[in-house]
């Protein structure tokens, strides 16, 4: 029987510590300068006077911009509103372009914007097969080979997985769904500007601005050369036919800064070690706890550190860390009193009662050592403090 | 508008109580079955007054706090009160509570009356009994 010490109330001065960086990143500074700029630019790009043209040249130059990063050509750009927007249009608009006909491969661990999208198509006829994932998080390119039929359009696959950091062996299950005569679509919200995406050969790429330092509400599907896609959204013919709508150039000169400052830290081989390096101290400083489960394993991104805690509750875990302006996120919630576990965890083929203890730390761009160190020490106190307050009768016996 | 009241983040952040009473005169444990929230009291009680109280708590933020706000109701007060916290008094009680925290209120409630009705029955809760959250 014990009162443990009060945990130092919540100080609203304290520094914010940002570890969900996988859920969205701070505006980089290009980013937001490039936003002011495009707020000034009020022409309409298609329009033809020296306003509208203004406007239309810097459309032009944030899209070979945003082309640098994502790879492939600037016409193969096509702005949307965000990622779930960008992988909307590559699965509807390439299903509907072929009548809603055909085959859909893809996996479970996939972002609700895929999953629930397929759920879309096969309410439309689209037959669709979802894969089971290998109890790493990875996709076994196998079950892929297995899952192609003749009539397969489309094998959409993530980069890698939002939640666990898991890395998709997406070149290879590329090729062989290109050696089969479907088509691919990569969904790279995750990585663009965290791992090249350039080089993907994949015919259809989503990416969302505000995952590498951008605004929010916009983001790009690239489209290879000659592929036809049916546009979501019918208007004026903007973005070559592929999405109507006039531009959103605050957000999209905004996406194109923070897109040159992601290809310069992708070419900087220190910050790649320096990332791995926390992902090191951060699993080293939590190993001084029982019972810790790191819910993935190689090839995973650096930034992304998923850990079960046993016997704490997640959700409860991150309003503690919350509290101490620590901020994570954890893969599964309870929302009036009903439980939600992750969807990717559960099909990972991890219990229900891990799902539940799963904590998600995500680094970025302004993540520091000591910023590591403070997680892991609120993160050690919390967990101590939650199991030891968590009620096990069989421990004490009756009295 | 901040998810949690004043009084719960005090209690979350500042927990009074927490432990478990060996010697206890009475154990009542409760759990909301479907989301797995837990509340466990243990109390000694002297000429029907709770002259000690500790708790043990599993489940969200809320229930935990709930849990210590408890202890701190109880303690020095007959057992009677805690017969009579109703979920309604446990939601004041805690500053009001959101929506998709109401289910605690109802766990605080069912916790509380438990121990009293055990105290009087003369029995203890080995296993944790299901409120009707």
């Amino acid at each position: 029987m014990t009162t443990r010490p009060p945990v130092p109330p919540e100080d609203p001065g304290a520094a914010l510590v940002y570890l969900d960086h996988a859920a969205t990143t701070p505006l980089c500074g290009p980013a937001e300068a490039a936003i002011q700029r495009g707020l000034g630019l009020y022409g309409n790009p298609s329009s033809r006077h020296g306003a509208g043209l203004a406007a239309h040249d810097a459309l032009a130059e944030a899209r070979e911009q945003v082309a640098v990063l994502l790879g492939g050509t600037p016409a193969e750009v096509v702005f949307t509103g965000g990622g779930s927007e960008a992988i909307n249009l590559a699965l509807q608009g390439t299903f509907a372009e072929r009548g809603w006909r055909g085959h859909l491969v893809t996996t479970a661990i996939e972002h609700s914007a895929v999953l629930e999208c397929a759920a879309a198509l096969n309410r439309r006829g689209v037959a669709v097969t979802v894969l089971a994932p290998e109890p790493s998080g990875h996709v076994d390119p196998a079950r892929v080979a297995a899952a192609l039929r003749p009539d397969t359009v489309l094998v959409s696959v993530m980069h890698a997985n939002n939640e666990t950091g898991a890395i998709q062996p997406v070149a290879e299950i590329t090729d062989l769904a290109h050696a089969a005569g479907a088509l691919v679509h990569v969904d790279a919200v995750q990585t663009a500007g965290k791992l090249p995406v350039d080089e993907l050969a994949a015919d259809l790429l989503s990416v969302s601005a505000h995952k590498f330092g951008g605004p929010k509400g916009v983001g790009a599907l690239r489209v290879a050369d000659g592929l036809v896609i049916e546009s979501l959204i019918h208007g004026g013919g903007q973005e070559s036919g592929r999405r109507a709508g006039t531009e959103n150039l605050p957000g999209v000169l905004g996406m194109a800064g923070a897109a040159a400052v992601a290809v310069d830290a992708l070419r900087n081989d220190l910050a790649r070690a320096a990332r791995r390096r926390l992902r090191k101290r951060l699993i080293d400083g939590l190993g001084v706890l029982d019972d810790i489960l790191l819910t993935t394993t190689d090839p995973v991104m650096p930034e992304t550190v998923s850990v079960s805690f046993g016997g704490v509750r997640a959700d409860t875990l991150a309003d503690v860390l919350d509290m101490r302006g620590i901020c994570v996120s954890t893969g599964s919630a309870c929302h009036a009193g009903q439980d939600s576990p992750s969807h990717v965890l559960t099909a990972m083929g991890i219990s229900l009662e891990q799902a539940k203890a799963t904590v998600r730390f995500s680094f970025g761009h302004g993540t520091t050592a000591d910023h590591v160190d403070l997680a892991v020490e609120a993160t050690v106190a919390a967990v101590e403090q939650l199991r030891d307050v968590r009620p096990f009768m069989a421990a004490s016996g009756g009295n | 508008m901040p998810r949690f009241s004043p009084t719960i983040v005090d209690h979350f952040t500042n927990p009074r109580n927490s432990g478990r009473l060996d010697d206890a005169d009475v154990r009542a444990f409760v759990g909301n079955p479907v989301c797995g929230d837990q509340i466990l009291l243990t109390a000694s009680v002297v000429d029907d007054t709770v002259a000690d109280i500790r708790f043990q708590a599993f489940g969200c933020s809320a229930s935990l706090a709930v849990a210590s706000l408890l202890t701190t109701v109880l303690h020095g007060a007959p057992i009677d009160r805690a017969a009579s916290l109703e979920p309604a008094e446990v939601e004041e009680l805690a500053g009001g509570l959101a929506p998709d925290q109401r289910h605690v209120a109802a766990l605080g409630s069912a916790v509380a009356r438990r121990l009293a009705e055990n105290f009087r029955q003369g029995v203890n809760d080995d296993d944790a009994t299901t409120c009707a959250a």
